[in-house]
């Protein structure tokens, strides 16, 4: 499968950094901000850079939302996988669109309430991923793997 | 050695880096800071201090620190939590400008509740009596969470695969 592994730098980029396991066996790229920690992660790997800062940012959400069709069009992903921020929101909606399935892990801080990317990813992904049993009542389709550390 | 990282948050944490600067400007054993400082502005003087540390270099550091002094994100110290290395954890707060909301202090405060493991500190003035006692301490916080990491792996695994059919 090919998939596309979309977020921000920092620790959302560490959750997806550290599915490697499953990752490298796949044809992958990624979305993520052109930063310091992004970049020495990301050594080797095929990376376009989205427009940030992300949160409540609508200019850049609209900037992003062009480079998601771009991307999607071009790369056609069988699979998006995101554990935020809000740079995932275009990625789901469009990809699911062109027929991707999409997969969002919701980070391992957030013990007993949906993050706003959650809530607006929620009626569009097919898998939602949590690490807290509490977090299945925040979202009822999610499924509680415990923690990812 | 000692490491001290504060992530990649775009807000200072002076506050934490003023602390470890006097800890070690007053410590006698000569034991080396190195400090990963982010988008903090206070001018080190007793500590080597990096911008950022490539993530290499990084988890070096981490598995050569006798103590890690961490700001309160999960990927800045759950991994040293289930390496059964004892972080002491120090969260960015709303009310000094270190974040947008104290949601740090709070899964701090659930992390020590929860899993234990680490040394929380959300009192600054206590953090060079946690250095100090770093072994005691480190003892009466000692957690039974072990590494879910490969198990979590090979869940999702199936779970992507099951989803998109294992291509």
């Amino acid at each position: 499968m090919k998939i596309c592994l979309v977020g921000s730098s920092g620790g959302h980029l560490s959750h997806l950094m550290m599915l490697e396991d499953w990752w490298r066996a796949h044809e992958r790229f990624w979305v993520t901000f052109d930063k310091e920690d992004a970049r020495s992660k990301l050594v080797g790997e095929r990376v376009y850079s989205c427009y940030f800062p992300t949160n409540r940012n609508l200019k850049n959400l609209v900037r992003n939302t062009f480079l998601a069709w771009k991307v999607l069009k071009r790369e056609k992903p069988d699979l998006i996988v995101s554990s935020g921020a809000a740079v995932a929101v275009p990625f789901f909606y469009l990809g699911k669109l062109l027929g991707a399935k999409t997969i969002y892990l919701e980070v391992f801080d957030r013990m007993d309430a949906a993050t706003l990317t959650g809530k607006l990813v929620y009626p569009v992904a097919d898998r939602v991923v949590v690490q807290w049993d509490e977090m299945t009542s925040v979202y009822p389709k999610a499924v509680n793997l415990g923690s990812i550390f | 050695m000692i490491l001290v990282t504060v992530g990649t948050h775009e807000q200072p944490f002076n506050r934490l880096l003023e602390a470890v600067d006097s800890i070690a400007a007053s410590q006698t054993s000569h034991e080396r800071w190195i400090v990963q400082y982010g988008f903090s502005s206070y001018q080190l003087q007793s500590c080597q201090g990096y911008r950022f540390v490539p993530a290499d270099q990084m988890e070096t550091y981490l598995k050569e620190a006798r103590i890690v002094i961490t700001h309160g994100g999960p990927a800045s110290f759950m991994e040293l939590v289930s390496m059964g290395k004892t972080p002491i954890v120090v969260p960015r707060q709303a009310c000094f400008d270190e974040h947008v909301n104290d949601h740090q202090v709070d899964f701090t405060r659930q992390v020590a509740e929860r899993i234990g493991g680490i040394i929380p500190i959300y009192n600054i003035d206590d953090l060079p009596a946690a250095v100090e006692d770093f072994d005691l301490r480190s003892a009466q916080v000692s957690s039974g969470f072990v590494s879910h990491h490969a198990a979590f792996v090979a869940s999702f695994t199936a779970l992507a695969d099951q989803l998109v059919g294992s291509k």
